[in-house]
């Protein structure tokens, strides 16, 4: 490795999660979170590195450089509301996980809610078809499949459909006694994921 | 670096590695492994094992149990209509 190289070790396990947090999103998230812990994979998001600090970029980038694979949902790169103003946050993690996959061990999986808008949106990544999911639950957890799925474990769509229903119960839930607007909060993702590993682990899925 | 050839994983979860954008197989973490990872806290998992209680996921064996395929898995209530889209 040069010295410009990511050091520090790789989880191959780790699945940093690159997706809008937005109101809208919620549904698709505990689809990820879902599909990844029936897997056992350990869904990671930039909702572990605190806001604000002057390291925050680095601290960012040390997250996804742990992390042995990466999902990027381009579905919401839209211009905010506010400001009228491009989002680039999930773009340019886009750009990080690619720079990473071409130095070290990292698989890296563009989502989108339509086929062919990624060509007009990054055409740089034409040769890397994207996951379509149509904007469903259930779409999600097919690329999930398709990205992760070991084809000589079958784990069904059914399946997993259940229990991202069992998940969204058990999240809103969260989200209720703990009074936030949204599931995009630090502990809420770990609880979150903690209720999906341990619904994963009640229907035998992992140990 | 990551390719068609050549590449030698260095990690002994991988059971096969290749570039970027194809499937990503590796042996599963166990639970207690997500949730050392994740940095699971005791009160964490006490409220988390109060709620799947509280919504019945204890009651019934569901342990490799198929449930029928019925569509969508969402249950958040309907998504605000969005303005269009505005490119990126």
């Amino acid at each position: 490795m040069t010295s410009a190289e990511p050091e520090g070790p790789i989880d191959p396990q780790s699945v940093f999660l690159n997706v809008p947090f937005d109101e809208d999103y919620a549904p698709l998230f505990v689809a990820l979170i879902t599909g990844l812990a029936a897997l056992g994979r350990k869904p990671r998001c930039v909702l572990e590195v605190p806001s604000g600090g002057r390291n925050r970029l680095e601290r960012i980038f040390g997250l996804i450089a742990s992390c042995g694979a990466s999902i990027h949902d381009l579905s919401r790169v839209t211009l905010s509301d506010h400001l009228n103003v491009p989002r680039f946050n999930m773009p340019f993690e886009l750009g990080i996980a690619y720079s990473l996959s071409q130095l070290r061990p990292h698989s890296f999986f563009v989502f989108e809610e339509k086929a062919f808008r990624l060509q007009a949106s990054l055409s740089d990544l034409s040769g890397h078809d994207p996951y379509i999911h149509d904007g469903s639950s259930s779409g999600v957890l097919r690329c999930i499949l398709d990205c992760f799925g070991a084809p000589s474990k079958a784990l069904r769509l059914p399946t997993l459909e259940a229990m991202a229903r069992r998940l969204t119960q058990s999240a809103l839930r969260l989200q209720k006694e703990h009074r936030t607007p949204g599931l995009f909060h630090s502990y809420l993702f770990r609880r979150i994921v903690l209720a999906a590993v341990e619904l994963a682990k009640h229907r035998g899925l992992i140990e | 670096m990551s390719g068609l050839g050549g590449f030698s994983p260095p990690g002994r979860f991988y059971l096969c590695y290749t570039f970027a954008m194809a499937k990503h197989i590796v042996a599963p973490a166990t639970a207690e492994e997500i949730a050392q990872t994740l940095g699971v806290t005791r009160e964490d998992r006490e409220i988390v094992e109060r709620i799947l209680r509280e919504l019945g996921e204890y009651d019934t064996d569901i342990e490799r149990r198929e449930p029928p395929d019925i569509g969508d898995a969402g249950d958040f209530p309907p998504p605000k209509v969005r303005s269009p889209k505005k490119g990126v």
